[in-house]
């Protein structure tokens, strides 16, 4: 009779399964593209860069750093200052108790708990439990306020620009009893960090510090004041001592508790000083944190956090649906069914600028910051001729239209030289970039919650968007400019290959069906394009290495919606970054133009700088855009009453924020 | 029977010898280990010298062979090293993790031995009827249905639509046991169905082959109730092969359930395998897939091992 009952269970269960599985509509295909009258890129005689070699300032004494122009956040991720409060009928009744939140993401990396190690900094302190000198804040109109202080009260910075004295909270505490912060803590922890000082330091911020501090160490000058020397003149010096809003970000913590237990016990024991203590934090399974009750700022509404690692979005989806979690971040392509089903969102006011960067184009001959030969034809990128890789050293390498040949004397890499087998490459770069329909990739993969974006590091949502950077989608003007490339249709209908690679669950696997989509347009205009899968760590070595060729979907760092626009750009893009991670491909006027808004403390002319660089930036193609994926999370109305998020390009932030709801 | 023993362990050992070196090897294939210290995100710049004293910092900086000699030398201490990252031990990650992967393994071998070796027989019992039907669709659904596809609608159905039981995860430490035993049911399901199901097709076949036997047709004959026919004198001649491939099970339930720890959330050693792969975490790496090899090394000497015991005609070879 059991057995009976059994059976028939999972006959009914296989038979809701078919049904589930064959229950949806058919999507409707995806509109035809309009081909539009498409500008050609430009022509050959566009202007060359403006010399960028600005000369470097005396800034004016000043106590706080130079004003970022204000961002405007993009309405459809922004939150609101005092959102109305969401309840929902058609939401579950929440499974945990009152002043519980059980949060989800895809993964939850080590304990951060010791400065000198690669951990997530970021997320603790983005989440509550441990603080830097800087922060983000929401302003009233909604623009963000990039450099209010944190642990810091104030700063003076040096007339030279090189050495700044910041004052510190003298009320802020360390958890479970750690006594009251000092200077000499914070300096202590700077100085963990600093590869320099403390060699086996691996933190993420380690490489950032050892660029700005040099080796002068963080020198506590009284109780609460701490003075900095930098290495070199930085405008935006502030942003690496950020509570992880800026780049990187990293944790102030006691040093009296490694002194007394070592580096090992402060690796499982994170002491901070944020509005929330951690009790728990188990990678890749849980964190519990608890109100630590004695903020200098804060006093959460919310008694206890547990956030869990849950890999599969359905699994996030589910948990959400049955109550068992109160919030959790999902894919995009979840989100609106979510909503839905009477789900609320909040959000960081942040999205991330998907784009195909074109490594292997390594232009520039010598070292920016040293002056070293860079010596790169040894690398072997330029081995072979590679479609989309233009080579500046032998530019009329053969395997170019004799339209395109170089005249004696030319700079193939400037832009009003631009020829060979530069050019070749260039006319290559963008057909791929007209080639990408930007608009259905949003519709069909991200449902309409995103928007394209042309050129990487900067799109319509900008204030400082400018048209003249659209890469028109037009296949057929791209397959017009493969032909002028010297790469006709074969008979196989293909003109040549291309691999593609996406690191696997990149923006928690829509980069992959992104590049899926991607693969297909570049097929429709003949280039047979292979999508790689797989985890980014085997691609890294290639890139670290300068011998990356292998085309990539990415934000890069700086691919976000929330940095300003005034901010540096592209020190990924160039030499700058020899040693270290990169977008692997180089130019001088990245280098220059890094440089010069790096040391220029006028916002104006650091925009003007900027433009430059998306001009240039547009004209060579070497980072077409596609689509710009908002950092949404999703809450249960409920569950919580409320949540304003703080200002952060790494999505979920300000626990303490979270106003629960009333049951 | 010693000489026997000797043979198999000689065999493991040897196993575990070229298992090690494979793990080693393979660990150092695709990069410079030290290049994860240049994660996207940050590490700009790190020079040369930085580069150097780190490398002297995990060891990386002595020949390949010595780096191995020296990682054998600590594992037999049971010191796999320090993960890359964190640099927290790699054995303390392994057992922290382990508790969780060999609780859903038993769970599932449990599951799986309860339900397939009872359908097994009786699918066998009623050759051709309902029930034997019955039976073999289970076992082939079972075998046929990937893990992640019944372990998201496992989820779709018993959590979201029935609301019975949880989606995801193991409870948390203080909570109640039934509330710690709901959470096990859908991931020791899901691990398990595929077992159950080659339980079933094996007591399934030995059943059938033993029913058809000699000395079963004579115990009949003398009128022996049906019931001791088929428990005590089939079923126990039948049992020879699902023993022996029960360790193997159990290993491949410890080994092998990364698909039901992604799905379920299930913090076990299959998660730590794969954000050590997607890190290039080596050291983590190597020390998981050396627990894997020796869990599996083990369990294969154990299972040749209950062979001789239960055949004598195998341990006299």
């Amino acid at each position: 009779m059991k057995l009976t009952v059994v059976a028939l269970l999972m006959v009914v269960a296989i038979a809701a399964l078919l049904l589930a599985a064959c229950g949806d509509d058919e999507p409707e295909p995806a509109p035809a593209p309009q081909p539009t009258a498409a500008p050609a890129p430009q022509p050959t005689t566009a202007p060359a860069p403006a010399p960028t070699s600005a000369p470097a300032p005396a800034p004016a004494a000043t106590t706080a750093p130079a004003p970022a122009a204000p961002t405007q956040i993009p309405a459809s991720i922004q939150p609101t200052a005092a959102p109305a409060p969401v309840t929902s009928a058609d939401a579950p009744e929440p499974k945990n108790d009152v002043g519980n939140i059980f949060f989800a993401q895809s993964s939850l990396g080590c304990n951060p708990g010791a400065g000198s190690v690669f951990c997530a900094q970021y997320d603790a302190v983005a989440w509550g439990v441990g603080e830097d000198l800087f922060t983000w804040r929401w302003r009233d109109d909604g623009t963000v306020e990039y450099a209010a202080g944190q642990l810091a009260t104030g700063w003076d910075l040096a007339s030279d620009g090189l050495s700044v004295s910041v004052d510190v909270r003298t009320d802020a505490e360390f958890h479970k009893g750690w006594g009251t912060m000092t200077a000499e803590d914070v300096a202590w922890s700077y100085n963990q960090v600093n590869p320099l000082i403390t060699k086996h330091s691996i933190a993420p911020s380690a490489s950032y510090f050892s660029t700005l501090f040099g080796e002068n160490p963080a020198t506590a000058v009284d109780d609460d004041t701490i003075e900095y020397r930098f290495a070199a003149v930085d405008s935006h010096w502030h942003t690496y001592m950020m509570n992880g809003n800026g780049f990187v970000g990293m944790v102030v913590h006691p040093q009296r508790a490694q002194e007394e237990n070592g580096e090992d016990w402060m690796r499982e024991n994170f002491i901070g000083t944020g509005p929330f203590q951690v009790e728990e934090w188990i990678r890749d399974d849980r964190a519990v944190f608890t109100k630590s009750g004695h903020h200098w700022e804060f006093d959460p509404a919310v008694e206890r956090i547990v956030i869990q690692a849950m890999p599969e979005d359905a699994t996030r989806v589910a948990a959400l649906r049955t109550g068992e979690l109160d919030a959790t971040e999902l894919a995009i392509k979840s989100v609106p069914e979510a909503l839905e089903a009477g789900f609320a969102s909040t959000g960081s006011g942040n999205a991330s600028q998907q784009g195909v960067i074109f490594s292997g184009n390594l232009w520039e001959t010598h070292n920016a910051l040293t002056g070293e030969d860079l010596n790169t034809p040894a690398n072997g990128v330029y081995a072979r001729d590679i479609q989309w890789i233009g080579n500046p050293y032998s530019p009329n390498d053969g395997n170019n239209p004799d339209a395109l040949a170089c005249p004696d004397g030319a700079d193939p890499t400037q832009m009003d030289q631009s020829c060979g087998d530069m050019e070749q490459a260039r006319l290559v770069r963008w057909a791929l970039a007209m080639a990408i329909d930007k608009e259905t990739i949003n519709e069909q993969l991200l449902n309409g919650l995103g928007w394209p974006v042309h050129v990487g590091y900067v799109d319509e949502k900008s204030e400082f968007w400018d048209t003249k950077w659209e890469y028109p989608y037009d296949p057929a003007m791209a397959e017009e400019y493969l032909d002028r490339a010297g790469y006709p249709r074969k008979g196989n209908g293909f003109r040549f290959e291309m691999p593609l690679f996406i690191s696997s669950g990149h923006t928690g696997g829509l980069g992959e069906e992104i590049g899926d989509a991607i693969g297909g347009m570049m097929n429709d205009i003949g280039i047979e394009t292979s999508v790689l899968k797989y985890p980014y760590a085997v691609y890294r070595p290639g890139l670290v290495n300068r011998s990356a060729t292998i085309p990539r979907l990415t934000s890069g760092d700086d691919g976000q919606t929330i940095y300003p626009f005034d901010w540096p750009k592209g020190i990924e893009e160039s030499s700058l970054s020899r040693g270290g991670y990169c977008m692997c491909y180089e130019t001088e006027w990245i280098s220059e133009i890094y440089l010069g808004v790096a040391e220029e403390n006028d916002p104006q002319k650091r925009i003007d700088l900027n433009r430059q660089y998306f001009d240039n930036m547009h004209f060579w193609a070497l980072k077409p855009g596609v689509v710009a994926v908002p950092n949404l999370t999703i809450y249960n109305p409920n569950s919580i009453e409320e949540w304003v998020m703080e200002p952060t390009p790494f999505g979920t932030s300000a626990f303490w924020n979270i106003v629960p709801a009333s049951r | 029977m010693r000489g026997f023993l000797i043979r198999r362990a000689y065999f493991a050992f040897l196993s575990l010898i070229a298992a090690t070196m494979i793990v080693f090897g393979l660990s150092r294939v695709y990069g410079d280990p030290l290049l994860v210290y240049t994660q996207e995100g940050g590490g700009y710049g790190l020079s040369e010298e930085q580069k150097e004293e780190i490398s002297r910092y995990l060891g990386l900086d002595k020949p390949l062979i010595v780096q191995y000699l020296v990682w054998i030398g600590n594992s037999l201490r049971g010191d796999f090293g320090k993960t890359l990252l964190d640099r927290a031990p790699v054995f303390g990650l392994i057992k922290g993790k382990l508790g969780a992967t060999v609780q859903l393994a038993v769970a599932a071998w449990v599951f799986a031995v309860v339900t397939g070796v009872p359908l097994g027989v009786l699918s066998a019992t009623r050759r051709g009827g309902a029930l034997d039907y019955l039976g073999r669709g289970f076992a082939l659904f079972g075998q046929a249905l990937p893990q992640f596809w019944i372990a998201i609608m496992a989820i779709v159905i018993f959590a979201v639509y029935l609301d019975w039981l949880p989606a995801s995860g193991r409870a948390l430490p203080g909570d109640d046991l039934w509330k710690q035993v709901r959470h096990f049911i859908l991931p020791t399901v899901t691990l398990g169905w595929l077992g159950s199901a080659t339980y079933l097709r094996l007591v399934r076949s030995s059943m059938l082959e033993v029913l058809d036997s000699e000395f079963v047709k004579l115990a009949r004959a003398k009128g022996t109730p049906a019931w001791k026919v088929v428990w005590k004198h089939a079923f126990r001649n039948a049992l020879i092969s699902p023993i022996t491939y029960s360790s193997l099970f159990l290993a491949s339930f410890i080994t092998g359930a990364t698909v039901v720890e992604l799905v379920f959330a299930w913090p076990g050693i299959g998660r730590l395998a794969l954000t050590a792969v997607q890190n290039n975490d080596f050291a983590l790496l190597t020390g998981i897939v050396l627990f894997f090899a020796v869990a599996y090394i083990f369990f294969n000497f154990v299972a040749d091992v209950l062979y001789g015991l239960i055949d004598p005609r195998i341990r006299y070879d």
